[in-house]
């Protein structure tokens, strides 16, 4: 719970993916934050949290990342006087690597569990942030359209977030919400696993777009870009005009 | 008959264009699937029950020699015989040899994933001693000379036609189409093999230290044949199948039925202590308990992978897997398959023989959420992912190992160093004009990033990245 | 042979380190725990009953009713002849021999078949047992092996016929196994063969197509009295 007589700080952990990719889904929190009278940081040093090399096998690697990473934000939020500061993330997939992978990336070492304990207490992803920190699901946005969304599977298995979003789409003006079948099956992405078994990816996503198109839907809305791309990526090369949405443009939308 | 290697890619690649095979993997995985979710939802304590069978098996596995011992003194004093095998020649040897002394001629073999993984059959068929498979999924896919494709229903990979083709040709019958004129055909000739055969050969879902009990888990009564019938009965068990006491039988019976088929129980659930006593009318006069190691042992010396010996073999993360709902068992290529095959045939059988299996999953987690001994399958794929790596390090192969590595490096250095990775953005943003469409996305890309755009648009790099936008929107 | 033992045993002890925890288990009276049980199985007993035959009901179990110890006899002769039964096989337990079945069904030109034979058993054509548990939240019918309790009477014949006293009755899984733990407790041996049945024999192997009477009974019909 927040206490309002504390302004609330939020530190972007912007995510690789949308930074290169994706800005404008950045631009979209924050945005969304600003309106809700939320001060809002980003720290020009970070880059990535690890994640790749994490789930390619190459732990060391991604430790190295991950330490950088932790010592950015530890800095920036020890430096900060405020005592309502977090770290907000557009992506359940970042997200978990910081809230749940760390712990075990960081095992063997007490002094940076230290260090993952501090941040990733102040870590959230972006829908919880909104509906349990700042008990908002209204945002005051609006959108003409039929939507159905995609419980990314970081997400929806390590972060338990499915409600959250729901609740935020719920209450934007003019949508009409359609639950897919296989709401929660996962799309093919998995990172690295687009790449190294594109078949068994693709014939995943087929199934995906299927239950996306069967719902009547003429948007899909998700909370992580790298599905978002895998789906979005397919739709377009087959001409389908279903439009790709991250949760974070909806909320920011004012209108069609 | 043997296993190939394993080539993961290629076999799933086969199966994804198979297309009554991905008819049968929709059937079978969402049959499976909503049976279990209603069987479990029934059941008002089951996250307690999870964690009940999770803590037992733990316990067992903590403490697996000394729970060994007391088993086989347990058996012993039932009257049976109890043999260990450090690996499937060892286990092939000691039942053939226990075969030999019986003179024996013909063998009845209920379901076993133990005697797919040892290949006792071949054994069995090279020493000129008759083996029939009795369970009807086993009997199939023995008749079609391949390898069952699921942990609980081996020939699900079949049409009812391939199977009525399959018996007509084989069996010089009739095409009968109905799955119950197969099965009364299966029935009538199976009776004869076990009424006839001198050995039977099952496995065992449970063995429990504290009485020397086994137990078998079935729904047709050929593990009941197979154990009552013949003179002498050899169940093959793996040493990870032990639980502590009797009563733990409550706990472990009331997810496993319920995990696998959703059924309430199976039909049959046979408690075996031993040989028939004296007194006793019917049953086996011998009784041999054998059982295998073959790379268990190894596992548990690892505290992040130790886990995968808590398996009760109910087949519930393969309904659920998303990976194994499109490539179907075989692409796995051993006796295993679906997320549990991923994480113990490479333990099993050693890493350099299955190094795609732990990065063959998206680490969705489905597995993780149904798996009644809450298995952390992720977990432990990013373990075996680091083990594969580091395996791979050591083998001085170039070629697609190097570059991954080189790949990795680069990108570290990459991220490690802010003006770098803001200079390569803005490097790419340029290069990318070539391949990038009227849709602002790029439709195709060099090698290994053309395995994306193959059937995929990729995005483009933003002309102004977000750390660029933020400085103009701050 | 003795040389995988040792070595089995040696790879396991080197694995877990040394580091063997002593299971700190409270110790349990399961002689106590199963009179408890009894005691309320006792109180419960009409509604577990209903509640055995509904879900006897949901495993393909017929279900054969009789008023009482009398009807018994003429309720399986009906069977038999309805089945045009030629053939049976039967338990030698003093209830089935106080009901008079064996004699009964001779009487009416049913030939009896023992089940020392295994081949001729297999063309009995009715298997007919008692039960010494019943499972109710699982319509599950316990079997123990022994001297009058062949195991291929309720397994080779085409039709398996399980008569039960209601007083055989209990709730669930786990106080069967409180039961079967008390008497281990107090020295009884444990059977060669415990089965526990739940419906006829079943496959789902071609196409997940259920399919009834594999090898086991085609048909489990039940009398609960």
């Amino acid at each position: 719970m927040t206490s309002h007589t504390h302004p609330v700080k939020v530190y972007i952990f912007i995510t690789c993916l949308v930074d290169t990719f994706f800005p404008k889904v950045g631009e979209s929190m924050v945005k969304v934050l600003n309106d809700l009278g939320v001060e809002v940081d980003f720290i020009e040093e970070q880059t990535c949290c690890g994640q790749p090399a994490y789930n390619s096998g190459y732990q060391d690697d991604a430790r190295a990342v991950a330490d950088r990473f932790l010592s950015i934000f530890e800095k920036a939020l020890k430096d900060d006087s405020g005592s309502n500061t977090y770290i907000v993330c557009p992506s359940g997939s970042c997200t978990s690597m910081v809230k749940v992978f760390y712990q075990d990336l960081f095992k063997n070492s007490p002094r940076l569990l230290e260090k993952v304990s501090y941040i990733k207490q102040r870590t959230y992803e972006f829908s919880e942030f909104l509906v349990k920190v700042l008990n908002t699901v209204d945002v005051g946005a609006k959108y003409d359209g039929v939507i159905t969304y995609h419980d990314s599977c970081h997400m929806l298995r390590e972060l338990r977030i499915n409600e959250a979003p729901r609740q935020l789409i719920h209450a934007v003006k003019g949508v009409k919400f359609k639950e897919m079948e296989m709401h929660d099956a996962c799309c093919g992405f998995g990172g690295t696993f687009s790449i190294k078994f594109p078949k068994v990816s693709v014939s995943m996503l087929d199934e995906k777009i299927k239950c996306i198109i069967n719902s009547g839907a003429d948007t899909v809305v998700s909370a992580d870009m790298g599905c978002l791309m895998n789906i979005g990526g397919a739709l377009s090369r087959r001409n389908i005009p279903i439009k790709v949405m991250h949760l974070a443009e909806l909320l920011a939308s004012k209108g069609k | 008959m043997g296993y190939h290697q394993i080539r993961f890619e290629k076999d799933s690649e086969k199966a994804i264009r198979n297309e009554s095979l991905q008819k049968a993997l929709v059937n079978v995985t969402d049959r499976f699937r909503s049976q279990r979710n209603k069987a479990s939802s029934e059941v008002p304590n089951w996250e307690e029950l999870r964690n009940s069978v999770r803590e037992r098996k733990k316990e067992t596995i903590a403490n697996l020699d000394k729970y060994l011992l007391q088993l086989e003194e347990s058996v012993v004093i039932a009257g049976g015989k109890v043999h260990w095998a450090k690996d499937s020649d060892d286990a092939c040897q000691i039942i053939l040899g226990i075969a030999k002394e019986g003179q024996v001629k013909s063998v009845v073999k209920s379901k076993s994933m133990a005697t797919e993984e040892i290949e006792l059959n071949d054994s069995f068929e090279s020493s000129g001693i008759k083996v029939v498979e009795t369970d009807l999924g086993e009997y199939i896919i023995q008749l079609a000379g391949e390898h069952p494709s699921h942990i609980i229903a081996p020939a699900i990979h079949k049409t009812k036609d391939d199977i009525s083709k399959l018996f007509s040709e084989k069996l010089k019958i009739p095409y009968y189409e109905e799955p119950e004129e197969l099965t009364v055909v299966a029935r009538e000739r199976l009776r004869s093999e076990f009424l006839n055969a001198d050995m039977g050969v099952s496995g065992a879902n449970f063995a429990v230290a504290e009485t020397g009990t086994i137990v078998i888990v079935e729904n047709e009564g050929n593990a009941r044949l197979t154990t009552t019938v013949p003179k002498i009965h050899v169940a093959l068990v793996g040493i990870e199948k032990l639980i502590p006491k009797y009563e733990d039988l409550s706990l472990f019976l009331t997810v496993l039925a319920r995990s696998a088929t959703g059924q309430k129980s199976s039909t049959y659930v046979s408690f075996i202590t031993g040989p028939k006593k004296q007194t006793d009318i019917d049953g086996p006069e011998e009784f041999h308990l054998v059982l295998l190691d073959n790379g268990r042992s190894k596992i548990l010396a690892s505290e992040e992978t130790k886990e995968s010996l808590y398996c009760i073999r109910c087949g519930a993360c393969l309904n659920n897997c998303p990976v194994y709902r499109h490539v179907g068992g075989h692409s796995y290529g051993w006796a295993y398959s679906g997320p549990i095959g991923a994480i113990i045939t490479p333990q099993l059988m050693g890493i350099d023989k299955a190094p795609e299996l732990p990065f063959a999953s998206s680490l969705c987690g489905a597995c993780h959420d149904v798996c009644p001994v809450k298995i952390d399958f992720p977990k432990v794929l990013l373990e075996l992912r680091k083990n594969v790596v580091k395996s791979k390090e050591k083998s001085s192969r170039v070629g697609g190992a190097l570059l991954e590595k080189t790949g990795i490096k680069f990108w570290r250095f990459t991220v490690e160093h802010e003006y770098l990775y803001k200079l390569l953005n803005k490097l790419l943003h340029y290069l990318q004009t070539p391949w990038k469409q009227s849709n602002g996305k790029l439709k195709s890309l060099p090698y290994p990033f053309s395995r994306w755009t193959d059937e995929r648009d990729f995005p483009s790099v933003a002309k102004k990245t977000f750390r660029e936008r933020w400085k103009e929107i701050r | 042979m003795s040389n995988s033992r040792e070595e089995i045993l040696h790879t396991i002890r080197k694995g877990l380190k040394g580091v063997s925890s002593e299971e700190n288990f409270r110790k349990r009276n399961f002689s106590s725990e199963a009179l408890e049980i009894q005691a309320t199985i006792n109180k419960q007993r009409a509604d577990l009953k209903a509640q055995f035959i509904s879900e006897l009901g949901n495993v393909n179990t017929k279900i054969l009713e009789a008023n009482d110890e009398d009807d018994i006899d003429k309720v399986i002769l009906n069977l038999a002849k309805e089945k045009k039964l030629e053939s049976f096989s039967i338990w030698e337990t003093q209830y089935l021999k106080d009901l008079k079945l064996k004699k009964n069904l001779r009487d009416k030109g049913l030939k009896l078949i023992t089940a020392k034979n295994k081949n001729r058993i297999a063309d009995s054509n009715i298997g007919i047992t008692e039960v010494d548990y019943a499972i109710a939240d699982t319509g599950t019918l316990v079997l123990l092996a022994n001297k009058y309790q062949p195991r291929s009477v309720s397994l080779l014949p085409p039709i398996h016929l399980a008569i039960i006293k209601e007083e055989k009755l209990v709730r669930d899984i786990k106080d069967l196994f409180i039961i079967l733990k008390s008497k281990l407790e107090v020295g009884q041996e444990i059977t060669n063969c415990m089965t526990f049945i739940t419906g006829p024999s079943r496959t789902a192997d071609i196409e997940l197509n259920l399919t009834l009477g594999v090898h086991g009974p085609r048909e489990l019909y039940v009398l609960v009295c």
